[in-house]
């Protein structure tokens, strides 16, 4: 016979369950695949009311090293050479679909099919500070999120240094830190992902850059293997002309 | 019996009752569940980390997955305690009847190649995709089960690998072969069952290298064991054009403490380099910018 106290136990345990399923039905959802209707390299393109990005020296002069080391080949971009994860905001500008899933219970997890990203988000804490997180710094960074309204609202930090903040080299620091505001709009037909970049040594004030997708749930993401072909994005505005860019640049023009 | 003997009598009376106390607790404590029914799989915030490198054969069945041969026993980084502090290569029995004469002609190939001083290729370590069933094996990075109605969505750290099994629905008719094949799944009970098929050749079955056609169809059943301590998945194996038979084989997971949002894994960030000439196998690579 099970003992009176194992049955409470168990009781208990199956209750704890119950309220996460009941949360995540109560919660709004951003749950499907979302896929950019363009690209640009640069982050430039994708600046919250125009004009240039606000760096400082450091960053002036980071960003130059940066630049002349991609074109000489000194400096690797490894998110495209080794297909490592993009980080943030870079990640935000990719042209290929992206799925967002309301899994695993108090957690939601972003899938990227480029370079294979995972993006876990912890719904259930608020992100630890950024010396605790830099301890053990993420390609992607640490994320924790929560709901204002139907806006999700996602903190990362804890980023390493071994990615750029746009394809032209911009540069951040393990300082960087950003809020995104995500939220359904057009009726739901699109995502829009709002991003503050906070980053004094390199930025003289937080800067932002707003990114729209469209809605494709019922899509199947595909594979993504460093090097192999992958989907068709040349429908992707923007696409062909940094795909010539490359190329010009390769061949040393 | 002397004190010596006693004692150790005791302790191993002691020990069996503390076993047989924890497996009825273990046996008492019921699998987590979503309120819908189903076992829920990343329950608690946790993953899965695969429990050991190897298929354990299927109690009672003739046919046996690949193992190493008792002269060349395999010892990974995780048995190097048990092997003399050894790292021993995986040298597949070729004599295993599952075997075609074609697939065991190319295991002795790689065999005499990895005796040879060749280094042993492992697709987790050189950031390939393992494929189906390959992939059961990784790894010590926890793997995390992302459960919705329409698709379970298998994210392995280690990589990263992603696996998308579409609930509920049948195969296409004709899924172009890639690395991970076509899968689709659905609840049996308190088991997830995965149908994979469309699987590319690229990839080997285990870590012994045993080679597969993209006639290979897998069947996974997934369980959770122990209260949600442990998970047990078995493998159904089955491919005409390389083994004799169909074959079953098992292999344990161990719960990983990790959530999600604190696991990252990233294969390609210190592989590139060639520190042991493992450069033998180079890591997926781009020659030019995809965009």
């Amino acid at each position: 016979m099970r003992s009176p106290v194992l049955g409470f136990a168990c009781a208990i345990t199956a209750v704890a369950f119950i309220p996460a399923v009941l949360a995540a039905d109560n919660t709004p959802s951003l749950a499907g695949v979302w896929w950019a209707t363009s690209y640009n390299p640069s982050m430039k393109a994708y600046l919250v009311g125009g004009g240039d990005i606000p760096l400082n020296d450091a960053g002036k002069k980071k960003y130059a090293e940066d630049q002349a080391g991609l074109k000489d080949g000194s400096i690797v971009d490894r998110s495209r050479k080794y297909c490592t994860p993009d980080g943030l905001p870079r990640s935000l500008s990719t042209p290929y679909p992206f799925q967002i899933i309301d899994a695993p219970p108090g957690q939601m997890t972003i899938i990227y099919e480029q370079n294979k990203m995972i993006r876990g988000i912890a719904m259930d804490k608020a992100l630890e500070p950024l010396a605790k997180l830099q301890i053990l710094p993420f390609w992607n960074g640490h994320s924790a999120g929560r709901w204002e309204g139907d806006t999700l609202v996602i903190q990362s930090g804890g980023f390493n240094e071994s990615t750029f903040a746009d394809a032209t080299g911009l540069p951040h620091s393990d300082e960087l830190q950003t809020t995104e505001r995500v939220r359904k709009i057009n009726g739901g037909k699109q995502l829009e992902d709002v991003i503050t970049i906070h980053d004094p040594v390199y930025y003289t004030r937080d800067w932002q850059a707003r990114f729209v997708y469209d809605n494709h749930t019922g899509m199947r993401l595909m594979e993504y293997i460093c090097g192999e072909t992958h989907r068709d994005i040349s429908g992707i505005k923007g696409i062909n002309e940094a795909r010539a860019a490359n190329a010009a640049r390769a061949r040393g023009q | 019996m002397g004190f010596s003997s006693r004692r150790n009598a005791l302790v191993l009376a002691g020990l069996g009752a503390i076993l047989a106390s924890g497996m009825a607790l273990a046996a008492d404590q019921p699998a987590p569940h979503f309120a819908s029914g189903i076992p829920d799989f990343s329950s608690n915030n946790m993953g899965w980390a695969s429990d050991g490198i190897e298929f354990l054969p299927m109690p009672g069945d003739k046919f046996v997955p690949i193992t190493s041969t008792p002269e060349h026993p395999y010892c990974g980084n995780r048995r190097l305690p048990k092997c003399n502090f050894q790292n021993l290569p995986p040298i597949g029995d070729v004599h295993n009847p599952i075997l075609q004469p074609w697939a065991a002609a190319a295991m002795q190939k790689t065999n005499d190649q990895i005796l040879g001083g060749k280094i042993a290729f492992e697709a987790m370590g050189r950031c390939w995709p393992a494929g189906v069933p390959g992939m059961m094996l990784f790894t010590a990075e926890p793997a995390y089960f992302l459960q919705t109605p329409e698709e379970v969505t298998i994210a392995y750290s280690r990589g990263p690998n992603i696996r998308h099994v579409y609930m509920n629905v049948p195969h296409s008719k004709n899924p172009k072969p890639s690395w991970y094949g076509e899968s689709v799944g659905h609840y049996e009970g308190d088991e997830l069952v995965i149908d994979t098929i469309g699987l590319s050749d690229k990839t080997f079955v285990d870590f012994y290298h045993t080679p597969h056609t993209d006639k290979l169809h897998v069947v996974e059943r997934y369980k959770l064991l122990d209260g949600g301590k442990r998970m047990q998945g078995i493998a159904e194996v089955e491919d005409p054009g390389t083994f004799t038979t169909k074959w079953r084989a098992i292999h344990y997971y161990i719960r990983h403490n990790t959530p999600i949002a604190e696991s990252e894994s990233i294969c390609a960030e210190n592989n590139s380099a060639n520190y042991f000439h493992e450069d033998e196998w180079p890591i997926p690579q781009a020659d030019k910018p995809d965009f």
